[in-house]
């Protein structure tokens, strides 16, 4: 009877312990950890995507990635996209240069032409290379902007076999944004991005983000995920990403981020 | 006989009592239905159009598409700019829509050289500040075949806003939402919605309306009809019991055996009205001329009975074995209607041989009072005896006139032209119209072209060739516009600063221009220019004219040209809501020759076995045949064309041809042995009148159709009269013509045993 009362009292502690340790922790310091599990210096990949149209059409490309924190910006990189697959458009290339101040320098090299073309910058919600993310989405993936959002911490939920916090995000009234609100599931382990919904400015659900097979990179203290699916639930189309071969900050030649480097390509 | 006779004269009570239930049964099951306003599935499935149809439909959905026009002075105006912008953001709300693949200047990505690279921007992102942003914009446009002269008109006075429907759609839905959004923004613009699905509704709506408004005043006069040849009040009120109870209980049936109420069926109150209220005219004619000769109710209502109730009999039967040839036509409703059709009339003999006399019984009073129509007694009897007497100039002017009946029939054209149906003001009209004046057309037609190769659409043999078809397409004067996976490899190729010359064009070049447009549209977008494994290109004609023939012409030439220009297994299929008319053309052709030989076969078959006679069922036959060739011709002459609707009426014609032409024999060989001209005289006067009531009240009645505005509700109307004035015309004359020839008129078997009919009938 005194064990049994014993392992009782023993179990309300530990778990009165383990819970005020849980809701101690705040959005902002979810927020926090977030950043910094997704902050990089620089990043390598391959990537495959696929563009699954509501009737079930699929596109598939294969690419490789190259990012790099500049210093244009507080939280700005130069991306390098160039694809490897299928054949016929091998070694096709976009180059993106951040910056905080002005608009974006972006070039585009068709291996046919032989030179890399300047195009004009993108708006935020302009759709990223025909997927369903957008350029303000990939950035936020990138660099979560903090100071642009309140974020309110609405408990903790299952999300596939994770646990995730539940964070409601609104822009501050001065956000330039897309999205009226984004509701964000961050893993309560790597403080990564499992699930993500994004209301459109109507306050209508537009897009659900949906993060698996998280794992760690080999030989730094990262993790990522290696699938994601982006859904658009006002059309039906969806983004599906494949990622492998990870590199993270191991090191990318910055001359890589350069017009006459993409037209050797 | 005489048992049946004495079931409704015996119990009239329990005859009406059990109608009356039956009524309400059928009544019932009028709840059930449900209307289908659409062609979709009208075609067999193994038909070859139909197949062909799907196939593109498979790889490249059915893409319906709507189309909302914006016409103003000029729309090159930050006002008319933003008209466009906000009406495209209302189209993507319309029930069905592809939000991600609705085109306007406001979706679509305007890749432009710049001095400093290249413009990859949404046309209206930034609406112009400047006289050089203007002038920029309106260069852009100019340079870009994808938009100029297709989603905005070259002198900026029109511009639409096109959206591709779900397989799925119903028309009614979005033509409520695309009125609603025509409301909405009428104003300072004037706000055009057309495309086929609209056209189809605003067709469906308008006829719907307009047949609703006329068919009632129609029905009034029909009866009104009734009245000037009875003069008596159960002279309208029978028949139309009779007539509006067939039609409960047909329409009835149809709900309980799941069929809906479709374009073609929507026309089955007016045929069962012209069909079946000739059984209540008859009964109600003989009724009245028998009712001063019989002491008892009884002995009147048998008598009428035992005279007139075996022709309706014989007249209900074939009417209803008539409708069934319908059943050779490969289009659902029509097959449909040709079963519905038969049980309706079968209805309407059954309610006629019941109700009429047990109402009589009850009812009517010996004595009653009613008049000839001296008028009609007159015309009938003096048209009878000059055709009697001139027999010879007749027969020279049948001899004259079908020959030419039937070279003007050579030039009736197939198919429904739905743009002509509207009212020259109506909106529909003026939207086609607009459409078809300031960019491509209306109709749709879309090709698949199939290079049978995974990435043969890269080939750039295949791409030359493509183009080549493109370009002969784009030269036939009705194609206002091509739109093909061309078009962008073209522009990206103009655009990039190569300007490589179409046969400098390799399979790398296509594959990255193709991919670049890619990288900036949906993947909706990219599937309607080609298939995921770049095998299959889609092209979409757009069309100026909604005239059938046209676009059989055109698809013609397209099949011919892709013949000359592919090889090696290239394969073209068409697809699309104008190549569904085309096959429905097709069939209604095939179908209406299959329809009334098989019609007039059934006839001659039932007649000859009734009559027991070959000679006389070909002599039933006769008028018929003539009726026919004349209406035939009378659609040629008059540019009425042959399509769903006016193919129900011809096949109508044999349906009331048939129940003239026996009444009038059975009545003829009754009175053949009192010799020819006595015969013809009591036969105009007797069966004759009646027949000539039943003309006359239908004419009356469905003449006011041809006032409607739209043409189907009017070429109804025409049809309808003028059949019936030809079928009563020609059953007057054929048959004393006939008779008179000498060797028909001494041939003793022409008098009529009626016991001997009802044993051959029996």
């Amino acid at each position: 009877m005194k064990i049994k009362f014993a392992l009782i009292t023993l179990g309300v502690v530990l778990g009165t312990t383990i819970c005020s340790a849980q809701t101690s922790i705040t959005a902002d310091q979810i927020m926090d950890n977030y950043q910094s599990a997704t902050a990089i210096e620089n990043l390598h990949s391959t990537l495959a995507y696929k563009n699954i149209s509501k009737k079930g059409k699929v596109q598939e490309r294969k690419l490789e990635q190259y990012i790099l924190k500049n210093e244009n910006g507080e939280d700005t990189y130069n991306f390098l996209l160039r694809f490897v697959a299928p054949n016929d458009v091998k070694n096709t290339a976009t180059l993106t240069i951040q910056h905080d101040e002005k608009d974006d320098d972006q070039w585009l090299y068709l291996p046919v032409i032989r030179s890399a073309k300047k195009i004009s910058a993108s708006k935020k919600s302009d759709r990223f290379m025909g997927t369903e993310m957008s350029y303000e989405d990939l950035s936020n993936y990138l660099s979560e902007p903090i100071g642009d959002y309140d974020y309110e911490l609405v408990g903790q939920e299952q999300v596939l076999d994770r646990m995730a916090y539940n964070i409601i995000a609104t822009p501050k009234s001065k956000t330039k944004t897309q999205y009226s609100k984004r509701e964000l599931w961050i893993d309560t382990k790597t403080y990564l991005l499992t699930k993500c919904e994004f209301y459109n400015s109507k306050g209508k659900l537009n897009k659900r983000y949906i993060a698996k097979n998280i794992k760690p990179i080999k030989g730094t203290d990262y993790s990522r995920a290696h699938f994601v699916s982006l859904q658009n639930l006002l059309t039906n189309n969806t983004t599906e990403v494949y990622y492998d071969d990870f590199s993270i900050n191991k090191g990318v030649d910055k001359s890589m981020f350069s017009r006459s480097y993409i037209e050797t390509l | 006989m005489n048992n049946f006779y004495k079931l409704t004269t015996g119990h009239p009570v329990k005859c009406i009592c059990i109608f009356l239930l039956l009524t309400i049964i059928f009544s019932f099951g009028t709840t059930k239905l449900e209307t289908k306003n659409s062609f979709d599935g009208e075609l067999p499935e193994d038909d070859f159009i139909n197949i062909d149809i799907n196939r593109v439909k498979e790889v490249f959905e059915e893409r319906s598409l709507i189309m909302i026009g914006i016409e103003s002075d000029d729309l090159f105006t930050t006002e008319g700019l933003s008209s466009i912008i906000s009406l495209t953001e209302s189209v993507k709300e319309i029930p069905y829509v592809f939000k991600d693949e609705v085109k306007s200047l406001a979706t679509v990505d305007n890749l432009s050289e710049r001095d400093w690279g290249l413009q990859s921007n949404g046309f209206l992102d930034e609406l112009p500040d400047s006289a050089l942003e203007w002038k920029q914009l309106k260069n852009d446009i100019n340079k870009n075949d994808i938009v100029n002269g297709t989603l905005i008109s070259a002198d900026g006075k029109f511009a639409t806003i096109v959206a591709p429907l779900d397989n799925d759609f119903i028309g009614g839905e979005v033509y409520a939402a695309a009125k609603r959004i025509k409301e909405n923004y009428q104003g300072k613009e004037t706000i055009h919605i057309s495309g086929a699905p609209i056209l189809v509704e605003d067709v469906q709506l308008g006829i719907s309306k307009d047949s609703k408004k006329f068919i009632g005043i129609a029905i009034f006069l029909v009866f009104i009809g009734f009245y000037i040849c009875f003069r008596s009040v159960i002279g309208v009120l029978f028949p139309l019991i009779m007539v509006v109870a067939s039609i409960i209980w047909t329409m009835g049936m149809m709900g309980y055996l799941g069929l809906n109420i479709t374009v073609v069926s929507n026309v089955l109150p007016v045929i069962m009205i012209a069909v079946a209220s000739s059984y209540g005219i008859h009964f109600m004619n003989t009724y009245f001329k028998l009712t001063k000769s019989y002491d008892s109710q009884k002995e009147l209502v048998t008598a009428t009975l035992d005279k007139i109730g075996l022709p309706i009999l014989i007249t209900g039967i074939t009417s209803s074995l008539g409708s069934l040839s319908l059943l050779v036509f490969n289009i659902h409703s029509l097959k449909e209607f040709g079963f519905i059709g038969a049980i309706g009339f079968l209805f309407a003999t059954i309610i006629c041989l019941f109700l009429m006399p047990a109402l009589c019984m009850i009812f009517g009073k010996l004595n009653a009072s009613y008049s000839d129509n001296e008028i009609l007694k007159k015309i009938t009897l003096s048209y009878s005896v000059l055709v009697l007497n001139h027999r010879k100039k007749f027969i020279i002017g049948y001899l004259a006139l079908i020959p030419v009946c039937i070279w003007f029939a050579k030039g009736i054209e197939v198919g429904d032209d739905y743009v002509k149906f509207f009212p020259k003001h109506h909106d529909g009209r003026i939207a086609a119209e607009n459409f078809n004046h300031y960019l491509g057309g209306i109709r749709v037609m879309d090709l698949m072209v199939d290079s049978k190769a995974d990435g043969g659409i890269k080939d750039s043999n295949f791409f030359n060739q493509l183009t080549t078809l493109q370009q002969s397409i784009e030269d036939d004067k009705h194609v206002g516009d091509a739109i093909s996976y061309v078009d962008l490899v073209s522009h990206v190729n103009n655009t990039m600063g190569a300007k490589l010359k179409s046969a400098e064009l390799n399979e790398e070049s296509i594959a990255q221009y193709l991919m670049l447009h890619e990288m900036s549209a949906t993947p909706g977008e990219v599937n309607n220019f080609y298939d995921e494994t770049y095998s299959k290109a889609h092209m979409q004609v757009f069309i100026k004219s909604s005239n059938p023939e046209d676009h059989e012409n055109i698809q013609l030439a397209i099949a011919a040209k892709a013949d000359q220009l592919f090889s090696g297994g290239v394969s073209i299929h068409f697809g699309g809501d104008v190549m569904h008319r085309i096959a429905l053309g097709k069939y209604i052709v095939s179908g209406k020759i299959m329809n009334i030989l098989l019609a007039l076969f059934i006839v001659l078959f039932s007649t000859s076995l009734i009559f027991r006679s070959l000679k006389k069922g070909l002599f039933t036959l006769t008028p018929i045949v003539i009726s026919l060739i004349m209406v035939f011709g009378f659609m040629g002459i008059t540019g009425i064309r042959l399509g769903i609707s006016t193919s129900l009426l011809t096949a109508m014609i044999v349906g009331i041809g048939i129940d003239f032409s026996i009444h009038y024999l059975v009545s003829f060989y009754r009175h053949i042995g009192e010799g020819l001209e006595s015969a013809v005289r009591k036969t105009s006067t007797g069966s004759g009148q009646a027949i000539a009531y039943d003309a006359m009240s239908n004419i009356i009645g469905f003449s006011v159709l041809s006032i409607s505005g739209f043409l189907p509700v009017q070429h109804f109307g025409w049809l309808l009269a003028f059949s019936m004035l030809l079928i009563f015309v020609n059953t007057l004359a054929i048959f004393p013509i006939m008779f008179g020839l000498s060797t028909m008129q001494n041939d003793e078997t022409n008098e009529l045993n009626i016991e001997q009919l009802k044993y051959n009938l029996s």
